[in-house]
């Protein structure tokens, strides 16, 4: 009697490859004939296959019904109603490297409107600015292959169908086990799971036997079969997939009529060798390709087909290399060796560049190396303040891949490697061999900086089929992270002695998640004592010293520090979720978002309590979470004396330059100051006010002076002081300053006369009043009152605030000040950045 | 002859105060008495009050924006003129004025 299971389909994305890859080596484990009937589109497919899973067109909401028939039909059932219940809806989350930070809004900076340039709009991928000549390839086709000889008979096809995907399976595992970079890693197990396809072998078979198909020829036919299904599928993600088939495919036909049997290292038999610095355009290019290309040449990519989760994509970022997708037919609209301008930021394509927009981007470009300098001294710098309190900044990661690029940021360390994504998106635990593999690297990497490892912290939100843990009504108030080690003791344990192992040489310390009470901190310490007697007794050397922590999540820790502080040698405390546990407030619920706030005098005063109970009792406490990364909040975290703060690592340079700026006295004051507040508006003001820039003095600084300006036009001009801005860290978006500078100057010229141009806005935008000043080397039209060409530009920025009326008297004395032909006169005269600021402090 | 004039461009930044000093300066070198309210992003400085306005002859609005409190100056005299105008050319406006 067979089972069956119905239900609507809860995924957003429909049945992607995910969750099908998981159903189908759930569906092998059991001898009983397994088929996916979708009652919307009605398809059936077969339970054990991925690609037939994929092709039944699952949607959401779709009424579903699963029919087992066999001997295990009983156990099939209930392992399947357990997958379908616990772990499926998770699957909605972005799988990880798809997230892609640069995708923008599109924006079109002004210079391209007002050039009338031909311009093409994609989704950019990535950061960055890349100028090269094109270099089209016309995607990969699949053509038919020329039929074989008459004397093939079927058994022999399918034997060499059936031979060349075990080679290519053969193949892809040592490329899996060869690759260091996770992404990399996910995409190859994606092709191995196509290759090794009981649905794709039978639809071959199928074409060989009943067509008297060749094999190649069959192969050929069979992923014509499947995009196909695929194409016509309404998921934007599972179109994508095609692009795995059709490389599967073609490596496939490859090696069945070339003789040669290229590897797929060879991309030359793809196509594709590049012999210089190229920006590659295509339809789209297949993950295999990229994975051989040359990325010392490869300066940018720009591809029609393929959207921001395309695995191309995703590599291409992991390999920052400026990416836009997603335009139309690109590989046809673009002439091979044309000179191109990839703008990944703002994602567009600019084909055969004027002058101006040569020029436009060529000062992108500088203002970016200077961004990138004017941080690069503090990058190898130690965090500390200006009077030289040491303030350690680390970076969080998520994966070994993250650390090189942590360090050139200038990571002194690493206080927080979640170590999540070891254990998800895979069907099976992660052996110890596999962890140790990658603490050991992490380890390699750092040297003597240190590298927190949180040991694993997971819930019941979070999909992991071998773990099956039940779905809760209150997950992060349940069965998460330590609390769930004594039912997992093998999986922990191999967690334990993986970073044990990996412990020498190097700097490994180890955090545990979530802790309460001291009789977790304790049962925890039992643990890790007992995996260090296992290593022992096998002879295995680790580091016998490693230092343990846990994290400060739960206030209830707070009232145990006394206890605890004996057992443990250092704290970092886990903001976000402190300040959620702490109000009783989820962090992901937006309407009591207001709540998740370090303004609020009781969660500052219970941050002093931790930091200053941790110090009283000689240990050191760090702080983790996104709130560690804000540097308006920086005063309040130096001021409470944190030992070190850890955050993305992209924030490093920043957050250490803003430390420089600091002074640890007056930080402390001001903390001392903001506990005494009643209310968070009362705090928030206190530290405004704090932050603020004193009057007159810091209106201009020698970085916002160009004495020698080369711009050109008044375009020109008006970007080049709205540029310095974002250098000197007083605005953020470039593009957004300059169009409200032109919104003021196309009501009427501020050319005022005197060769005198005074361009202006007011806007929240603007961080720290200022003024810009340019003394330009050639005179230009300004369309001024006097009909005289311009040769100096104070460019005046404002912010739109009360609080900054001091500034806007010292703006209105300047504009009078402006009316006075002898102050023009000396300020022609001036030869230094310091003469300019004197003068006009002298002035005004 | 006493004159009073209200200055007030968009953002009031920067034009309003040109204006007010420009109109300033050139009523003083033709010896003529003038006081000159700015309407700006600071809000309203140097502010006329009834007796400015009870003994002024005439009143000069300079401005490219609806001005504040304009019924101060119900019944008046009043020339008008752009922000521009009153930089570019504020001894032609009061030469006008003063005959």
């Amino acid at each position: 009697m067979a089972r069956q299971i119905v239900f609507n389909f809860p995924l957003t994305n429909g049945l992607h490859a995910r969750p099908a890859s998981l159903l189908q080596e759930i569906a092998r484990r059991f001898s009983a004939s397994i088929s996916w009937e979708n009652n919307r589109s009605n398809n059936r497919a077969d339970g054990k296959s991925v690609l037939s899973l994929i092709a039944s067109d699952t949607w959401k909401d779709d009424p579903c019904r699963i029919v087992i028939d066999g001997a295990d039909e009983l156990e099939a059932e209930d392992a399947l109603k357990k997958f379908l219940e616990n772990e499926f809806p998770g699957f909605d989350d972005v799988p990880p490297g798809s997230q892609i930070p640069g995708v923008q809004e599109q924006k079109i900076p002004r210079v391209i409107k007002k050039e009338n340039t031909l311009y093409f709009a994609g989704t950019g991928a990535g950061w960055g600015i890349a100028q090269a000549p094109a270099f089209v390839f016309d995607s990969f086709h699949l053509e038919p292959p020329a039929d074989a000889d008459e004397t093939k008979t079927v058994e022999n096809e399918i034997r060499s169908v059936q031979e060349a995907l075990n080679n290519l399976a053969r193949e892809l595992t040592e490329a899996v086990d060869r690759s260091r970079n996770q992404i990399e890693k996910d995409i190859l197990n994606a092709h191995l799971a196509i290759a090794q396809d009981k649905a794709y072998l039978e639809k071959i078979a199928d074409y060989i036997v009943s067509r008297d198909y060749s094999a190649a020829k069959a192969v050929f036919a069979a992923a014509q079969y499947f995009a196909a299904i695929l194409q016509s599928r309404q998921s934007h993600y599972i179109r994508q997939r095609l692009a795995d088939i059709k490389d599967i495919s073609a490596r496939v036909i490859l090696s069945l009529t070339c003789e040669c049997r290229p590897s797929p290292a060879d991309t030359a038999a793809y196509g594709i060798r590049l012999t210089g610095p190229v920006i590659l355009i295509a339809e789209s290019i297949l993950p295999s390709q990229f994975i051989s290309l040359d990325k010392k040449l490869l300066k940018g990519l720009v591809l029609s087909e393929a959207g921001t989760t395309s695995h191309s994509v995703i590599l291409a970022r992991a390999y920052n290399i400026p990416t836009v997708a997603g335009i139309e037919n690109i590989h046809k609209k673009v002439n091979p060796g044309e000179v191109l301008i990839v703008d990944a930021g703002r994602g567009l394509v600019i084909p055969a560049p004027n002058a101006t927009l040569s020029r436009f981007y060529d000062l992108e470009i500088v203002k970016q190396r200077q961004i990138n300098e004017k941080n690069a001294p503090f990058i190898s710098e130690p965090g500390a303040t200006a009077d030289g309190k040491k303030m350690e900044t680390a970076a969080n990661i998520g994966s070994v891949e993250e650390l090189e690029s942590a360090f050139s940021n200038g990571a002194e360390g690493v206080g927080l490697f979640r170590t999540e994504w070891v254990f998800m998106n895979r069907s099976t635990a992660p052996t110890e061999e596999e962890q140790f593999d990658i603490y050991s690297r992490a380890a390699a990497i750092a040297g003597n900086r240190p590298v927190i490892i949180r040991t694993l912290d997971i819930g019941g939100d979070k999909p992991i089929p071998y773990l099956d843990l039940p779905r809760e009504a209150n997950p992060f108030l349940g069965y998460r992270a330590i609390r769930i080690y004594n039912d997992f003791n093998e999986l922990i344990d191999a967690q334990l002695r993986a970073i044990l192992r990996a412990s020498v040489p190097g700097n490994l310390k180890i955090m545990f998640p979530m802790v309460s009470c001291m009789e977790e901190v304790l049962s925890l310490k039992k643990r890790l004592k007992n995996a260090m007697l296992g290593l022992e007794k096998e002879g295995i050397p680790f580091n016998t010293g490693i230092a343990v922590g846990i994290m400060v999540e739960i206030p209830s820790v707070v009232f145990a520090l006394d206890e605890i502080c004996r057992e443990v040698d250092f704290f970092s405390v886990g903001s976000n979720d402190l300040s959620q546990y702490f109000f009783a407030a989820d962090r992901a619920n937006p309407t009591v978002s207001y709540l998740h706030n370090p303004f609020y005098p009781s969660f500052l005063r219970l941050l002093k309590k931790i930091v200053a109970g941790i110090h009283a009792r000689g240990k050191w406490v760090g702080l983790c979470g996104e709130m560690a990364g804000n540097i308006a909040h920086l005063p309040i975290w130096v001021g409470l004396g944190f030992d070190e703060i850890s955050l993305a690592s992209a924030g490093i340079p920043a957050v250490k330059s803003a430390l420089r700026t600091l002074k640890s006295g007056e930080c402390n004051l001001l903390v001392s100051n903001l506990l005494e507040k009643n209310t968070a508006l009362q705090v928030e003001e206190r530290l405004s006010e704090f932050s603020r820039a004193p009057a007159g003095v810091d209106l201009i600084t020698g970085e916002l002076i160009d004495l020698d300006s080369g711009s050109l036009t008044r375009d020109e001009a008006v970007r080049e002081a709205v540029n310095l801005l974002e250098i000197a860290g007083r605005i953020e978006n470039s593009d957004e300053v300059e169009d409200l500078v032109w919104q003021r100057e196309n009501a009427y010229s501020t050319g005022i006369g005197f060769g005198v141009a005074t361009p202006h806005c007011h806007s929240p935008a603007i961080k720290n009043n200022s003024i810009v000043f340019l003394k330009l080397r050639r005179p230009i039209d300004w369309q001024s009152l006097d009909n005289q060409p311009v040769d100096m530009v104070f460019l005046l920025a404002m912010r739109a605030s009360d609080r900054d009326k001091e500034h806007l008297r010292i703006l209105a004395r300047l504009s009078r000040k402006l009316m006075d032909e002898e102050f023009i006169v000396k300020l022609r005269s001036v030869g230094k950045p310091a003469d300019v600021i004197s003068l006009l402090k002298e002035c005004i | 002859m006493k004159i009073v004039a209200v200055t007030a461009c968009p953002t009031g930044i920067a034009h309003t105060y040109m204006a007010a000093e420009r109109l300033e300066k050139t009523a003083k070198k033709m010896g003529l008495d003038i006081k000159v309210e700015t309407q700006g992003a600071m809000g309203i400085e140097n502010e006329l009050d009834q007796e400015d306005i009870a003994h002024a002859d005439v009143v000069i609005f300079a401005a490219d924006i609806a001005l504040q409190k304009r019924e101060r100056f119900d019944g008046l005299k009043i020339v008008e003129v752009s922000v521009r105008e009153a930089i570019k050319n504020p001894e032609g406006i009061l030469q006008k004025i003063a005959g």
